[in-house]
This record gives C-alpha cells, structure tokens and sequence, in this order.
C-alpha cells in the first residue's frame, strides 16, 4: 500500500518543493527565452547507427529473413528469382501481403525485369545493375534506392516492395502500397449542412491527399516522424511553411521526437495527442480531434499546426482555445449573421448542458421564492408520487442517460443501434414516470441538457462537459446557487490556468487578441483580414485589406477620388 | 539582481527568467484592480457613505479617489525608479534591512487582514441573501478552498479570470441596476451637497482607505509584462473604480435614501430584492450570487496572492506555494475573530482608516530617501514586448 502510494507522496511533495527556473518549465508561444527547438529532420531519425547492406545477396536476404521471422511469419512473401540470360545474376523481393498490391508488383516490378531485362543485364556492372533496374526497367513512378537495412526494413513494413541483387548494396524500393480500407465517407461527428461532405479514412495517404487537394501548396509540410517501437507508426507534422510560427511547429517536433522510442504502440490519434499535451491529466482536451479534411485546412491557414497518425480516421489540431469548441465549419459557409446566430445556439447548448440540471436542483431545492406560485406548486404537484430526493432523482436519469447513448453507440445496427436511444429514451422516460420514480419535469431537464450535449461540435469536449455537469449537481445538492457558483469559478480558473502548446486556453479573451474578428460573433468575412494573433502566425494577414476592390473604386472614381490615391492602410 | 528573478523581465539569479510564476498584461492588471477596488460595493460600503455623506455620499467617493490618486503619485514613483521590483523588494534595498524589512511585512499583515475581514462580511452576505441556515465555517470554508486554488495557479489565472469575467460581470451589474428602473427617485440626491462640502471633503479624506487595494500593485508590479505601465494602470483602474462605486452609490441613494439606507446592512443586496418586473420575475436575488461570488473570489484570491507574494519578497522565499495553507489558515482564523457582522463592518473601516495611510506614508517615505540618497534600480530592464 506505501509502495503504491509512493508516486502520489513523490507528487505532493514536488508540489512544495522549490521548483528551478527551467525545470518542468512550461511551453509558452512567444516566450523569447524558450530553449532552441529541434530542425526539422531531427526528430524523424533514428538514433542508432544503421547497418549498411552488403553486396553479397545471401547475407542481405539472411538479415532480413531473420528480421521478419520467415517463414515463420505467414504473410512475409520473399521470392528468389534470376535476371538476364547468358550470365544470370541472382535476385530476391520482399513484401507484405495485404499491406501490398499483388497487381503492382507484379505489373510494375516482376514483369518487366522477368521478360525484358535479357541481355540488357548482362551487360551492367554488379555495383551499378540497382540503379539501371530502377531506371530502365521498373515501371512505377515512385521507386528509390537505399543503403541500410533499417530502410529497408520500415519501408517494407509499410506496404512497400524491396529488392535485392547480387553484388549490389543497394536495394531498389518501389512503392506498392495498397491495403483495404474504407472510402472516405461523411464525417459520423462532425456533419454540417452545407460544405464538404467528406471525412478521414483509414489510409494515411488518402489522409494526406485530402488535405493536399484543399491547400495546393508547396509550402504544406508534411513532416514524417516513426512513432512507437512495435508499431512503427507514420505521424505526419503537418503545418504551413512561412506561415506556422516556428517556435510552435519546433516544440511539437520536440514532444513527438521524446515520445518516439518511449512508446510501443500507437493505434490512434487520441493516444499521441495525450502524451503531447501541455498537462497530461487535463479534463478538457488540449487539441482538437477532427473528421474534417475542411476544418484541418482552414486550421492550417490559420498559422496552427495538424498530426496525422498512422491510418487514424482522426486528425490533431493544435493549439486549440475553448472557444475553438463551438466553432464549426459551416459558420463560415454562411452570411455572417446566419453563421453568428448558429454559433450563439451552441453556446447557449454548451451552457444549456451544463448548468440546467444543477439550476433546477438548486431552485427546487433552496430559492423556491424565485419560482412564481403556479410554477411552484405544478413542480410540487408532479413530485407529490415521487419518494426520492430531487438529487438521486438527477443522477438516476443521468446515468440512464448516458447508458442510453453507451448503448446506442455499441449495439450493432442490425438489432436497431440508432433507434434504440430514441425509443429507449422513450420508454423508459414514461415507465419511470409511470412509477413514480422520476417527475416528468425532471425528465424534460434532462432532455433539454442532453439536446444541448449534442449541439457541442466535439466529441471530446462534450464528455468533459458531462463529466463537470456532475461535479455542479453535487455541489448544487449541498449548497444550492452558492455551490454552482464555487464549481463555476473552480471550472473558470482552472481553464484561465491551462494551456494548448503554449497557448493560454482562453485566449483571444483572457488574454485579449481580437485580431481574427472570429471568437463567438463571426465577423464577416471581408474584416477577417488578419489570423489569430496568439497563434503569433508569420504571416499576419490571410487576405488584403480590401478584397472587394470593385465597390471601392466605383464608389471613390465616381466622386472624383480615385481609391489607389486614398490608399487602404496597407498595400493591395 | 535576486528581485529580478521574480519579474520575469529580465534574467535572474539563475540566469534565467521564470515565467512559471505568471506574467500579467496590462489589460489583465486594470480589470483585476478594478474589480478588487470595486468589490466593496457588494458589501457595506454604500451604506457607509450613506451615513457619512447622506444624499453627497458619492461625492466622499469622487474626494477619495482624488487624495487616492495623490498617493498614488508617491507609491508609482518610487515604482518607477526601480522598474520591475515590487514595494517590499525596493523599500529593503532603500531604507535598509531593517525598516525595509517591517515595510514588507507590514504589506502582508495589510493584505492578510484585509481579505479575512472582505471574506468574513462575503460569507456573511450569502448567508443573509441565499443560505439563511448554513453556518458561516462552510462558506468560509468552501471559499477559502476555491482561494487557495487560484493562488496556487497564479497571477496570471488570477488575471485572465478577472478578464474574461470582468465584462459579464458589468452586463450583471448594469442589469441588476436596469431593473430597478421604477424605483429611482432622482430628487433623493439632493441637496447636491448634503450635510455641506466641508463635511464632505473631511470624510472623503478618512475615507481613502477604501481604495487601499491599489497597493496590491506594489506587490504585483512584478508580475506585469511592462513594470513601466504600472503609473497608468493604476489610474486607470482608480478612474473606473471610482465612477463604479460613485455610480453605486448614486443609484443606492435613490432608491433607499438617508436615514433608510443606512438600516441596510448590503444595501446592493436589497436592490437585487427589490425587482418585481411582472408575476414571472421576482425575487430573483439568488441569481445575482454569481455576480456576489465571482467578484469576492477574484478579488480575495488577488489578496491572499499579494499577501503570499509580499512576505516571499521580504524573506526572499523563493517558492511561494508552501505559504498558501498556512496564510489561508491565518486568513480564515482572522476572519472568524469578529462576533458579528457589524463587528466585522468597524474593524473594516477602522484598518482602511488606520492602515491605509500607513502604508501609503511608507511608501512616499522610501521614494524621498530613494531621490535624497540618489538610488535607483536598473533602468535598462527590457519589457517582454521589448525583447520580442
């Protein structure tokens, strides 16, 4: 029992601690003393010397038998084969069955170097005959040559093919990749009315290819870093060169390049995002989980950055502030009033969801005098059957609640998953009533904050907010208004405490950064000239001053003053 | 060069600077002296100026404000000649180890007593507003809990809270004022100059005390990411503050006048009582508890930082964190002292009146002793806008 506790002891006791200058310092964007991040590259190579290949073809094809356990493994395919006629020169493959395409690899690799590599071959030196096969005889676009064993091995692993040849020290990797995996579809958490339909897949070039469609750019970065010692996952950084403060993109790198070989397995985004964030026990999320290759690119000419993991249908946005949380895509697809009206209903959903169930239990409870009399006794009168306390009443069918959503998500749909929260809600909100457990005011409570728990655009941010819904009803059960208000600034201070890479989590508010003219009124899109000042972009400004030129010059040419004299503040 | 380890403007003892210990904006800075200096109005503060200024009780206000930003002259100048270092760091290095060190610890116990005595009448207004049979030790309790958390967070939570609540905190007041419109009677302010401007100028002056807190900047002037601004902050939240609680007391005056008034023990409380807008929206004072918490914790939570912060700048504490539970504790025995809510009330106004000037005649005596002796700090000390 001591021993398990001892971290905890180790923790208080570092609380009251003299802490130094920069040990556990946090990360603050902009902070001019902040440490020198790593380049880029740095956080992507591996730390161990790498073995060479070897020109003699029976060591190379030992080392990588042994490597990938053949024949062991099942679904290791390696074939031996010859090339040219009148001096045959021996050569071996290596591919992963299922992660590669059978059909590449035959039309692009075996054919050609089987049936037209003849005496072509013959005449090339063993040291140059990988460069020549590459050159004159695979027929795919992307095709390298490396040297180390540990490439070739990750390459492989990643639905890539690899061949040896005798007397060379180089192996020719072709690009083979092709594996199953589900079309990008609508976004199952994120949809929207208007705007694009589509979401992630599990492919993470398809993943990449999204986002490359939207931001046609050289200048996208999509960095590579091999995450996890078992897995060996692909974790695209992916940010906006001369946009992305460099600071920012150099402490991400930073966090991915110390988690690399500390982890075995990464099988999702939400693993790698907990482990990078600024505090690693945060209630809220620290980055933002999204669907949307639309809501990556917007964030990404933003001046934020994105992680892809692996084949995760799920990208990571970072920094996110809360009020990030209520913004979603189609705001942006709409007049500016409409989109504000829209953004206004989720907040009014967010506050909905989580204060309603603890107002009502205060005011029924302690500050009946602000009901008026017939509200009162009507509340009076559906308790009359009830035998338990309005407290227990909450929790019960908050827990129904949210077994109910459990359920929902879990049953397969053949036996009727999306019906069954409906009609279970149903049902079992008349048969409690029916007996006299619960009132029916309190189910429509309950309903009114569970509508407002799925107007909020996150998946993530909507559990954190149940999760403080409860700690509020408890504090309402014991001291009424007077407790929701101590939860209610607990809750404020510990989110003008936090921080998402470095950026404090309520900003543009606390601290005040008004610049994007997008915190909870959606200014309208031609005054959005400038990106969110706390992401301290490169690139301050993401349009003109005036992009409706037109209606400037009509209007100043015809009263005599030409537009181009009268200048706009900055130059077009 | 140990002070300025503390002000994350320049580099340390160590060589670094360390903004683990918060960073305040000037923004930051102004509202949360605002909301500290105004936070009296929730309390008895009206009614005091009522019984001393009867229907000219906000011009006490406006007076006060004035000898206020005249000490303020003092405290922000012998601020400037050491940028970046507080009250208790420069009054030290000043007047010598000696007095020095009594300034500081005068600062602390001033800070230490104002907040148990702010908490003890807050608890007592939420018992008579909201929760009749609860007894005082759970609300003092539960608040103090909430204290210790912000000041263990730091000046910057403390900032950015009062920030971002600062303007929901306006729109309630403007409200809670708004519906009252009925009940406003303007000739209740007259005459202009109630019991005679000599009256007037003779308790604005007693009453400075009621803008104390701006010594709080002393203290926090550390904290700001441009110590230089800490002479405008100070006026401008002393500005503000001062048209708030004049404007208070204005609207209190019209609708509950002298002597009714000063039968009120939270007269702000009783016009929050007082809205009867149609059979739907009465009674509703329970609402405007989070108007009452929100301010009280921002500004004790402000307190108890600054007290923490000045007796680690007097004894060069380099980690204030394990001072918060034991100032607390003395914090919540301080604040039980008192027998009743009227008690705590005179012992307020006895320490505004009595320490207040104190600590501001320090203040402007280490600032003389600084210009006689020729002492000044180091000038050259790059903001973080500066070195950006």
């Amino acid at each position: 029992m001591v021993l398990s506790l001892h971290p905890l002891f180790k923790r208080i006791r570092a609380l009251f601690s003299p802490s130094q200058p920069n040990e556990g310092r946090s990360f603050r964007l902009g902070d001019p003393d902040a440490p020198p991040a790593p380049a880029p590259g740095e956080a992507g190579e591996r730390e161990e010397p790498r073995r060479r290949l070897s020109t003699d073809l029976d060591k190379n094809l030992g080392v990588l038998r042994r490597a990938f356990s053949y024949p062991l493994n099942s679904d290791i395919i390696h074939r031996e084969f010859e090339l040219g006629w009148r001096k045959p020169r021996r050569a071996g493959l290596f591919m992963i069955e299922g992660l590669a395409r059978s059909d590449a690899v035959t039309d692009a690799i075996l054919n050609p170097m089987l049936l037209w590599s003849s005496d072509a071959v013959d005449r090339v030196a063993p040291r140059r005959l990988a460069s020549f096969i590459a050159d004159r005889l695979v027929g795919h676009a992307d095709v390298r040559l490396v040297r180390t064993f540990e490439e070739v091995i990750d390459l492989i692993l990643v639905g890539n093919t690899a061949i040896l040849v005798d007397g060379s020290a180089e192996a020719i990797v072709v690009e083979t990749k092709g594996w199953e995996h589900r079309a990008p579809e609508r976004p199952n958490t994120e949809g929207t009315t208007r705007g694009s339909q589509q979401g992630f897949a599990e492919s993470h070039r398809a993943n990449t290819a999204l986002i490359r469609r939207l931001l046609r750019t050289p200048d996208l970065i999509f960095e590579r870093i091999i995450v996890g010692r078992l897995s060996r996952t692909d974790v695209a950084l992916i940010y906006v060169e001369g946009l992305t403060n460099p600071q920012l993109v150099g402490e991400v790198r930073r966090r991915l390049a110390a988690i690399k070989d500390r982890i075995d397995h990464v099988p999702e985004a939400g693993r790698i995002e907990q482990l990078i964030w600024d505090r690693h026990s945060s209630l809220l999320p620290l980055s933002y989980a999204t669907e949307r290759p639309d809501r990556v690119a917007a964030a990404l000419t933003e001046g934020h950055f994105a992680i892809l993991v692996g084949d995760s249908p799920f990208v990571i946005i970072g920094p996110v502030t809360f009020v990030q949380f209520v913004h979603n895509p189609e705001e942006h697809y709409l007049p500016w009033g409409v989109g504000t009206f829209m953004r206004l209903i989720r907040v009014l959903g967010v506050t909905l969801s989580l204060f309603v169930p603890a107002l009502y239990l205060a005011v029924a409870n302690y500050h009946h005098e602000m009901l008026p009399t017939p509200l009162l006794f009507s509340i009076a009168a559906s308790r009359e059957q009830v035998p338990f306390p309005i407290p227990f009443e909450i929790v019960i069918m908050e827990l129904s609640f949210e077994l109910i959503r459990e359920a929902g998500t879990r049953i397969p749909t053949v036996i009727g998953g999306p019906t069954i929260g409906i009609v279970g809600a149903i049902i079992l909100g008349q048969a409690a009533v029916s007996a006299g457990i619960v009132s029916p005011i309190l189910i429509l409570v309950i309903a009114v904050t569970g509508l407002g728990s799925f107007s909020i655009p996150n998946y993530s941010l909507s559990f954190s907010i149940r999760v403080m819904r409860f700690f509020l009803v408890i504090a309402s059960a014991a001291l009424g208004f007077f407790g929701i208000a101590l939860v209610a600034t607990l809750i404020l201070g510990y989110l003008a405490s936090i921080r998402s890479f470095g950026v404090p989590f309520l900003a543009p508010v606390a601290p005040w950064s008004p610049e994007s003219h997008d915190i909870i009124v959606r200014g309208p899109i031609w005054i959005q000239e400038e990106r969110p000042g706390f992401l301290r972009p490169i690139d301050r400004f993401r349009q003109k001053a005036i992009v409706r030129v037109w209606e400037l010059k009509r209007r100043y040419v015809g009263g005599g003053v030409d537009w181009d004299e009268q200048g706009s503040g900055r130059s077009e | 060069m140990w002070a300025a380890a503390w002000t994350g403007t320049s580099k340390g003892v160590d060589g670094v600077s360390d903004p683990s210990l918060g960073r305040l904006g000037h923004r930051e800075a102004t509202v949360l002296t605002v909301i500290l200096l105004s936070s009296k109005i929730f309390l008895t503060f009206p009614r005091t100026m009522l019984v001393e200024g009867t229907s000219a009780g906000w011009m006490i206000v406006i007076i006060s404000a004035l000898v206020a930003g005249g000490v303020w002259f003092g405290v922000s100048a012998v601020l400037a000649r050491f940028p970046g270092e507080s009250g208790p760091m420069i009054a030290i290095r000043v007047l010598g180890p000696g007095l020095g060190h009594l300034v500081g610890i005068s600062h602390a116990v001033f800070f230490l007593g104002l907040a148990a005595i702010v908490l003890r009448q807050f608890g007592s207004s939420f018992i008579i507003a909201i929760l009749p049979t609860t007894p005082l030790s759970v609300i003092i309790g539960g608040l103090s809990a909430v204290l210790v958390a912000y000041s263990v967070w730091g000046a910057e939570t403390i900032g950015r809270t009062a920030l971002f609540a600062g303007p929901v905190l306006a729109v309630m007041l403007i409200l809670l004022l708004s519906l009252n419109l009925s009940l406003y009677d303007t000739s209740q302010i007259l005459p202009i100059f109630g019991m005679g401007l000599g009256d007037i100028a003779v308790h604005g002056l007693t009453n400075t005390g009621y803008f104390a807190e701006l010594a709080t900047l002393a203290v926090l002037v550390s904290f700001l990411r441009n110590p230089r601004s800490v002479r405008r902050i100070g006026y401008a939240a002393l500005v503000a503050s001062a048209l708030i609680k004049a404007a208070i007391v204005i609207f209190i005056t019209m609708v509950f006048p002298f002597p009714d008034g000063s039968r009120l023990a939270f007269p702000l409380l009783e016009l929050s009582r007082g809205i009867d807008i149609g059979e739907f929206f009465e009674r509703v004072e329970a609402l405007f508890v989070f108007l009452w918490q929100f301010t009280a914790v921002i500004a004790l939570s402000a307190l108890l930082f600054t007290a923490s912060q000045a007796w680690s700048h007097t004894f060069k504490v380099r980690d204030y964190r394990p001072l918060l539970g034991p100032l607390a504790v003395i914090v919540i025995v301080l604040a039980f002292i008192p027998e009743s809510t009227v008690q705590a009330v005179y012992i307020d106004h006895k320490l505004r009146q009595s320490a207040a000037p104190l600590l501001g005649g320090l203040s402007w005596l280490t600032w003389l002793v600084a210009v006689i002796r020729g002492m000044k700090g180091d000038m050259n000390v790059e903001t973080e806008e500066e070195r950006h």
